[in-house]
């Protein structure tokens, strides 16, 4: 490997005078400095200036420190004390790029304001008083409520989330079907753009909503979490405040949450499906499991626990203990034990290991839901190629992912922060394809947010 | 480059499929070069000058990755394999090289892009790593910004996988606006 080696004569400035050195590459944000051997500058030396002549004029960089005496054979250590220097840009290009300009250039970007749409702004600012008024009238309601015994205080705030929920609810689709007219045909760069606008506008009420609040702050680094999934799945109110309990609800409610309730069903029906072909037992692997929720219907009586047995792979250990807990309580509801492992790993390195199929055997139905969604094309890809190749014949992997044209897409993307890899049914069809003889087909849960590529391995 | 960006709003255009492959040794004179392949390669299939150029950056980025963290103690043999790509609304660029086999570092390397993708604007992870940056000065000759540039600047997305036979394809896709479907 050959690594850049430029090196670069320039001049220090210290107390009005010159001093001639050597640059040399040192770190991406630092510079070897050779000094001239008649000088001793100890560690900690500040020159005002480093100017460093170029065909195209000097350039000059400011303030830097000897971090590190120079050695008979190492060049000392140059870094900068005002701003932060791209150090191989100046040996490499003779540019002086300096990555805090970033930041001096961030009011800029911040300025970002200016290029929302009046429209869209007009928009935010009524949303964000009919927002503030709602919150207003249910914490007053609510406050109310907290001087009364436990019993009122519950039945009150019942009857107010009932009552509120048909006119909050019914408000708040309006906004979203706003919100779509006003964002359909913008490009991807204006949807980042006004999503950041508004996310700043809305924080606070964001904040608020248990599920918003995750989605957004996404503590474990990406969004769809399994704590975010059970939400899902448990589809209830949360939070004490009523306003707060029917922002959680509402996203939940949407067509994209519900896609993922009725995907629950869904797998577990296609499952049996294959099992009654395939008579005998059935090897199953859950490709990215999250909480798993769906076993309730994989495992229904004693006798799917003695002819399934699965695999649940996830990037997450906790989502791996939620799953964990869900085999659990299946085993106790049936009284049964499953025959159950747990894997640990990302599909992105799943496929380095190529004693897997092996060690993991090969399996009559492979399910992915929730995932598909995050990879692009190239991964995908080889992802779907490396599940197929884990298939027995005869056997059949089933692959969720959203649709582009996801009923809560902008809810989604403006309000959660939740960005998804979208496809059509040909995107689809297309990785199918790829896989030789695979039968391959497309359907949609009721939602229409979200399709199930089918793909059979012949026997 | 940002703000050019913006005066494409609404064109309808339509793009080229097509698919450029070299394979290079891991130096970076050989790098050097891909990156006026690469973007004459995206011009000619349909991109503007300003994606072209967000496209060759790209592929400087990933290619400088692949010389300075590919595996080449274990396979000083291999090459760095480089694809661009134009396929329907996708714009791929995809950069191969041979990865050591360390789990920790794969894991990272995979939060790390999970975290990337994981905003709606990736301007959010810029400003953070940004201010991560400036707060902790300087270290080991790594900005770790190479990969959220490509996200900011470039408006791809990155993702990656690990083959059967030890390299890893570091990707970035591009979805253009305004195309003709
Ligand atoms: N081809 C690769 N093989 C192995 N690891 C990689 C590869 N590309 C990136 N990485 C890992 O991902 C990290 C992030 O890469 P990124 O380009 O964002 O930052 P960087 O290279 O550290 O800094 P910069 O690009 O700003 O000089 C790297 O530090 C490295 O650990
Ligand atoms: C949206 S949830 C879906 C969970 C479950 N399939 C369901 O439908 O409820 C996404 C899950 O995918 C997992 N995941 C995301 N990327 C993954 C990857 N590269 N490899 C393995 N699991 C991944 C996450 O950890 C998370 O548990
Ligand atoms: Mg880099």
């Amino acid at each position: 490997m050959k690594a850049p080696v430029s090196r670069l004569s320039a001049s220090l400035e210290i107390d009005g005078r010159r001093v001639e050195v050597e640059l040399f590459p040192r770190t991406h944000l630092s510079l070897g400095v050779r000094l001239p051997p008649t000088t001793s500058f100890p560690v900690g030396t500040t020159f005002s200036r480093l100017v460093v002549p170029q065909p195209g004029g000097e350039v000059t960089l400011t303030r830097t420190q000897l971090a590190v005496a120079p050695t008979a054979d190492e060049p000392g250590g140059l870094v900068f004390l005002d701003d932060v220097y791209d150090c191989d840009a100046l040996l490499n290009e003779g540019r002086a790029k300096n990555l805090l300009g970033f930041l001096s250039e961030l009011p800029l970007v911040l300025g970002l304001r200016d290029q929302i749409g009046p429209e869209f702004r007009a928009w935010v600012a009524d949303l964000n008083y009919d927002l503030t008024v709602y919150k207003k009238f249910f914490d007053q309601q609510d406050r109310l409520f907290q001087l009364e015994p436990p019993e009122v205080a519950h039945a009150a705030q019942q009857a107010l989330l009932a009552h509120a929920r048909r006119d909050f609810f019914g408000y708040l689709d309006g906004t979203l079907a706003r919100l779509s007219e006003l964002v359909h045909s913008f490009t991807p760069e204006e949807h980042e753009r006004h999503g950041y606008y508004f996310r700043q506008q809305l924080w606070p009420f964001i904040m608020g909503s248990a599920f918003m609040r995750r989605t957004n702050l996404k503590p474990r680094g990406y969004a769809g979490d399994a704590v975010m999934m059970d939400m899902i799945y448990d589809d209830a109110f949360e939070g004490e405040w009523v306003f707060n309990k029917l922002l959680h609800k509402h996203p939940i409610e949407h067509p994209g949450a519900q896609a993922v309730r009725n995907r629950r069903v869904k797998v577990p029906e296609l499952l049996h499906e294959v099992r009654v072909a395939r008579a005998g037992g059935l090897k199953v692997l859950s490709v990215a499991c999250g909480p798993a929720r769906e076993l309730d219907d994989v495992f229904r009586t004693q006798a799917d626990c003695r002819a399934v047995s699965i695999t649940l792979l996830d990037q997450d250990e906790e989502a791996l203990h939620a799953a964990q807990a869900t085999v659990k309580r299946v085993e106790a509801k049936l009284g049964a034990s499953i025959d159950a492992r747990l894997v640990n790993q990302s599909v992105r390195t799943l496929l380095r290991d190529a004693e897997l199929p092996s060690r993991l055997g090969r399996f009559g139905f492979i399910y992915t839901m929730g995932m598909f969604d995050y990879l692009t094309p190239p991964v995908a890809r080889a992802v779907l190629e490396r599940l197929y190749a884990l298939l027995e014949p005869g056997g059949v992997i089933v692959v969720g992912n959203y649709h582009v044209s996801n009923a809560s897409r902008y809810y989604m993307a403006y309000w959660l922060d939740w960005i998804l890899y979208y496809r059509t049914e040909g995107e689809m069809l297309e990785m199918a394809g790829r896989l030789g003889d695979a039968r391959a087909s497309v359907s949609f849960d009721d939602s229409r947010c979200q399709m199930f590529l089918r793909v059979e391995k012949p026997a | 480059m940002r703000a050019q960006a913006n005066a494409r709003t609404h064109m309808i255009r339509q793009l080229r499929n097509g698919r450029f492959e070299k394979s290079i040794a891991p130096d970076w004179d050989l790098a050097k070069h891909l990156f006026d392949e690469s973007r004459h390669f995206f011009r000619e299939h349909g991109l503007d000058a300003d994606e072209a150029y967000a496209m060759a950056m790209t592929t400087s980025e990933l290619l400088e990755n692949a010389v300075k963290y590919g595996d080449w103690k274990r396979a000083p043999d291999e090459l760095i394999g480089y694809v661009a790509e134009v396929e329907g609304r996708a714009v791929v660029v995809e950069v191969q090289s041979p990865v050591a086999d360390d789990p920790g570092a794969l894991r990272k390397l995979d939060d790390q892009i999970q975290w990337i993708r994981g905003f709606q604007s990736p301007f959010e992870a810029y400003v953070e790593r940004l201010k991560i940056l400036s707060s902790m000065g300087t270290r080991d000759g790594t900005s770790g910004l190479g990969l959220i540039r490509i996200a900011y600047e470039a408006r791809a997305l990155v993702d990656f996988y690990v083959t059967p036979s030890r390299r890893l394809a570091m990707s970035a896709v591009y979805q253009p606006a305004g195309l003709l479907t």
